[in-house]
């Protein structure tokens, strides 16, 4: 019991640092729960890297400590403290700007435990605390497209929950234990471990706005406050591809061709994200069919789990990657407007700020040597290993058209003369955020051999 | 080590300086090219003295970045300094009157250094980086006159086309990798490399090197500032192309070299005629680069990586300095019009005298540095195994040159040109100018000790040169005197009646050349004309995919009624030409395929669900699928 309490520290260090944030912001001290979300999320990012190699299990296998579930940490802990300080830049001295702070806490916990599930009763409990917490902060304005897109995140979310329990009921049942080292027995029905398997795909690929469940991505990150956006883009998307990654490390491909499924989805969600976002003139819903698509590349990671040497560590590196490059980029748009027509003539506005946004979406392309080439490279390498190179060639292809999507935005930052209109300015927070993204974005990509040690 | 980095990081220092302080801009440029130059002088007597100079850090995992200076690539980055560093003397005079010179200044210093990172890149990764950045440097270059039309359209269409062409090169060098299991550029082949992945890299050089049919990028390049002509025509940017032929020569399966010499085949001959047919000098000139980067193509489809190599080194200095002597005709004409220009060579002189050396080392005579490249490439092509077509096509091609460039003799010295102001004097412009003559002149002597240093010994044949110099005679002459047909019908009476001749030579030359154009262009119509039927086949798929929810009436109603509006809008493409509108109508389509996302995304949340509950059963069908 002791040693199971050590290994999950870095979880219980998150959930008891996002109860003293809640206390906080019951004292009405917003500010003070921010710095400790920050020093807390920092702790436990720390003990995180230091167990960095364990591999073992807590509470009779039910919870996995292994690399997946310390680097969900390592990624989420510092993904949390960048998007609340977006979140106190945009919603600073707004009515219960705390609760944004342990909403976030809440639901970054909700990820860890998805990326780290060893059971099936782990991964329903990790998608509803990390959505439910999402739903909330998406309605934090209280206005009708916020409200609706939040409602629309709930709806959605109850589905694909009761979808993927009614599926799960029989995989369990048949297998007789809910434990995911249980159910991969080659002796069961195969109809119904695929029906499971299908319906537990559907529910993860709610949390990671995977093509056919992505649909109330656009909406609500349209309602919701930008640093809330960039929040669900990125959290819960990465605990739940990594609780995707546990289930199939163990399912034989005989029992279910699991990879074939994944492409597909990830052939679709690529395609579909890329040609859709060609059309937004909305610079969010142009980043949220972008996160779709993102999340399709991201597949093709999961498909190498198994199979592919290079799986795990590409799955860890573009998470990296994919945090730093979305961060920055919404970090932007928070600085310059929501709509295409605010990035005109940003590039004589503010210089840097424009080439900020410039590479932020060059690595999303996936151009060396930014992180998301570094990323991709190895996604694509893990498929190609996995043998899904056709895969790899669809995801080549879509990079060249998402190069169109992402230059939408570069053309009227440099090419186009401001309309008159007032300026915004960028909070110390944001601007925190920006510049750090950026840095890391160009090192990491630089760096990503030192990276993986 | 600090010599390989100096190389690469003086030009790239210059453009953050430019970019940063922006006070004298021209110098700070001029000082990093002339850093640039001094490391490549260093790596260069390292290479002759036998030592390869390496470089190793970051990267990914298992393949680290590797900077390398082989003794090819010490020469290459040799031949990139010294062009590039006379280049930039000559623009400093160029853009002392011209608008735009931050970006100028700042895109053609990063413009180096991407291009010496290309020459001494030891990784195919540090490669496709320095490639891109190479790409979007010219795109800033050749959009340098953002606010003229013309630049823009034009950087778009060299930034498109090339992108296009550059997945062949994220596909050849993943396959490279994949075969090898190292980043590495090795010197010795590797098994696994299939025809596939090296026609992947082909489809690369034949964007970058503007090979048929990628080659009107180049053309419209042309409405950048001349000195980023000189540049991109010669030793960088199209040479690249060739560089990346050269350093993964040795990885190529003999079966896939047929392909390369016969992209370089067909653009030497096509290009070719297109430049005896152009009416302009600068246009002139860009057709004449891809035809000669079609000669070093065929040589190495020949296998004789030693005459390309050759032949890229002395391209490289006649073409600048071509260009840089048409700027000089155009900053005192204010035109690069043939017409504008005639008899404009007597009174500049010097301009003159300079393009005319070029232009004969270009077309092949003695004992300038072109005669012997060329000699190199036409004993390449007697040489090969088919031997049937290379050589003569070759022989064509050199005689090609040989017409177009007497015919830009011809036009700039015959006639008469209006007195305008006194000539202009340019000692910048004129400095850079001859410097890179002088070095087209005294080509013979570094040559080929520079090709042997690389490792490689330059092909000779006596049936090759003389048949070669045969070439360049007469086609020289028949250009002198075929320059009648392009001038209005009063100007022609007046050429016929001096020049009797002339008469004949059109119908004997230029009429069969004029028929053989029209006709490639007819070959080049009937393939975008499969292109699009292809296209448009499965554009109706994608369409009849998308309405298969609509209700059957609905369905039937919409079909005909967008199929209708398809074929109009389709044949509206299909009656523009060229290739970009190629690119414009795959747009399209992709846009068109978002309306109907568009339309799924419908905002309804239970139809949306619907559409998720429809996924779903398509992945169990599929899933149910793997059973049977």
């Amino acid at each position: 019991m002791a040693t199971d309490l050590l290994n999950i520290s870095p979880q219980l260090i998150v959930l008891s640092t996002t109860v003293i944030v809640l206390c906080l912001e019951m004292a009405r001290l917003p500010r003070a729960a921010l710095w400790a979300l920050v020093v807390g999320m920092l702790t436990a990012t720390g003990v995180a890297v230091d167990m960095l190699g364990t591999d073992t299990t807590a509470f009779s296998t039910t919870f996995r400590v292994d690399a997946l579930s310390l680097w969900a940490v390592i990624i989420l802990g510092p993904a949390t403290i960048l998007f609340a300080l977006l979140g106190r830049s945009e919603l600073k001295d707004s009515a219960r700007e705390g609760t944004i702070y342990s909403l976030m806490g809440f639901s970054a916990l909700g990820a860890m435990i998805l990326a780290g599930s060893g059971d099936l009763m782990f991964i329903v409990l990790g998608l509803l605390i990390s959505t439910l917490a999402g739903m909330a902060m998406a309605a934090h304005p209280r206005n009708d497209p916020s409200s609706e897109g939040a409602m629309k995140y709930f709806i959605y979310g109850s589905v694909a929950g009761a979808i993927m329990l009614f599926g799960l009921t029989f995989w369990a049942g048949l297998a007789g234990t809910t434990l995911i080292s249980g159910i991969n027995n080659p002796d069961l029905s195969s109809y119904a471990v695929m029906f499971g398997f299908i319906t537990l795909v559907i529910g993860i690929g709610y949390a990671a706005s995977l093509f056919p469940v992505h649909f109330w991505t656009p909406d609500t990150f349209e309602g919701a406050p930008v640093s809330i956006a960039a929040y669900l883009s990125v959290v819960p998307k990465i605990g739940a591809l990594f609780a995707l990654a546990q289930v199939v490390r163990d399912l034989p491909v005989s029992l279910v061709d699991w990879p074939l499924i994944l492409a597909v989805l990830a052939a679709l969600s690529m395609t579909f994200g890329n040609v859709v976002a060609l059309w937004q003139d909305n610079v969010i819903r142009l980043l949220a069919y972008s996160t779709i698509a993102q999340s399709g590349y991201y597949l093709l990671g999961v498909i190498g789990v198994g199979q592919s040497t290079l799986a795990i560590d590409s799955m860890v590196v573009f998470g990296v990657a994919y945090l730093l490059m979305n961060a920055g980029a919404f970090a932007i748009t928070l600085g310059e407007g929501t709509r295409l027509d605010d990035f005109k003539g940003m590039g004589k506005r503010r210089p840097w700020q424009a080439v900020g946004m410039t590479i932020f979406l060059l690595s999303l392309v996936g151009m060396p040597p930014l992180a998301g080439f570094a990323g991709k490279f190895l996604l694509f390498g893990a498929a190609i290993e996995s043998g899904y190179s056709w895969l790899a060639v669809v995801a080549i292809l879509n990079s060249a058209i998402s190069l169109a999507v992402y230059m939408r935005i570069v053309v009227p930052i440099f090419f186009q003369e401001a309309e008159d209109g007032q300026i915004r300015t960028y909070a110390p927070g944001t601007s925190f955020v920006w510049i750090s993204t950026l840095a890391l974005t160009i090192a990491a990509g630089i760096g990503v051999q030192w990276f993986l040690g | 080590m600090a010599a390989i980095l100096l190389t690469i990081l003086a030009p790239l220092a210059a453009s953050a300086w430019i970019i940063v302080t922006q006070k004298k801009i021209g110098y700070a440029a001029l000082t990093g090219a002339a850093g640039s130059l001094a490391g490549s002088i260093l790596l260069f007597t390292a290479a002759l003295n036998g030592a390869v100079t390496q470089l190793q850090f970051a990267g990914l995992p298992g393949m680290p970045f590797r900077l390398e200076a082989t003794e090819m690539a010490a020469v290459l980055a040799l031949v990139v300094s010294v062009i590039t560093t006379f280049i930039f003397v000559y623009a400093i005079g160029y853009m002392k009157e011209e608008k735009g010179k931050l970006r100028f200044w700042s895109g053609i210093t990063l413009f180096m250094g991407a291009m010496q990172l290309l020459v001494l890149a030891g990784d195919w990764i540090l490669f496709v980086i320095a490639w891109e950045v190479m790409g979007f440097a010219s795109y800033l270059l050749i959009g340098t006159w953002y606010w003229k039309k013309e630049a823009g359209d034009a950087a778009n269409k060299a930034f498109t086309m090339n992108r296009v062409a550059d997945l062949g090169l994220y596909v050849g060098v993943f396959v490279i990798i994949l075969a090898g299991g190292s980043s590495q550029i090795l010197a010795e082949p590797v098994q696994g490399v299939s025809v596939v992945g090296t026609l992947a890299l082909l489809l690369a050089v034949m964007g970058k090197s503007a090979q048929v049919p990628f080659q009107s990028w180049l053309s419209a390049a042309m409405a950048g500032p001349t000195p980023v002509s000189a540049l991109l025509h010669s030793a960088t940017m199209v040479a690249a192309g060739i560089i990346l032929l050269l350093k993964a020569f040795p990885l190529f399966p003999p079966d896939a070299l047929f392909w390369i010499g016969l992209v370089g085949g067909i653009t030497i001959l096509l290009t070719g005629a297109t430049a005896i047919f152009s009416e302009d000098i600068k246009r002139m000139l860009a057709a004449s680069t891809s035809s000669q980067l079609g000669f070093m193509a065929l040589a190495i489809g020949a296998g004789y990586p030693a005459a390309a190599l050759a032949h890229l080194i002395a391209h490289a200095f006649m073409k600048s300095s071509l260009f840089l002597g048409a700027g000089i005709f155009q900053h005192e004409m204010h035109s690069t019009n043939y017409e504008k220009l005639k008899g404009s060579g007597k009174k500049l002189k010097l301009a003159f005298s300079g393009f005319a050396v070029s232009g004969l080392a270009l077309a092949g005579i003695p004992p300038l540095i072109g005669f012997w490249s060329k000699d190199a490439i036409l004993t390449a092509g007697l040489q090969a195994d088919p031997a049937s077509w290379y050589f003569p096509a070759v022989l064509i091609g050199a005689f090609f040159t040989a017409i177009y460039m007497g015919r830009a003799f011809g036009i700039l010295w015959k006639g008469h040109s209006e007195p305008e102001e006194k000539p202009k004097k340019l000692p910048w412009m004129h400095l850079g100018y001859l410097t890179l003559i002088s070095a087209v002149i005294a080509g013979w002597l570094f040559l080929d000790p520079l090709v042997e240093t690389s490792g490689f010994s330059i092909p000779k044949n006596n049936i090759a040169m003389i048949s070669g110099l045969g070439a360049a005679f007469l086609g020289l002459a028949a250009g002198w005197f075929a320059t009648a047909p392009i001038f209005k019908t009063q100007v022609w009476m007046f050429f016929r009646d001096n020049y009797p001749v002339a008469g004949g030579y059109t119908n004997v030359i230029v009429q069969p050349f004029q028929m053989l154009a029209t006709g490639a262009n007819l070959i080049e119509q009937f393939l975008l004309q499969s292109v699009f039927e292809i296209g448009k086949a499965f554009l109706m798929l994608a369409r009849w995919l998308a309405n298969v929810p609509d209700r059957a009436m609905a369905f039937v109603i919409d079909q005909i009624g967008t199929f209708n509006l398809n074929i109009g809008q389709w044949s509206q493409i299909t009656d523009d030409r060229g290739i970009v509108e190629w690119i414009a109508g795959l747009v399209a389509s992709i846009q068109r395929l978002g309306q109907y996302g568009r339309n799924i995304q419908s905002g309804l949340v239970h139809r949306e669900l619907a559409w998720s509950v429809y996924g779903m059963i398509l992945a169990l069908i599929i899933l149910s699928l793997t059973y049977l």
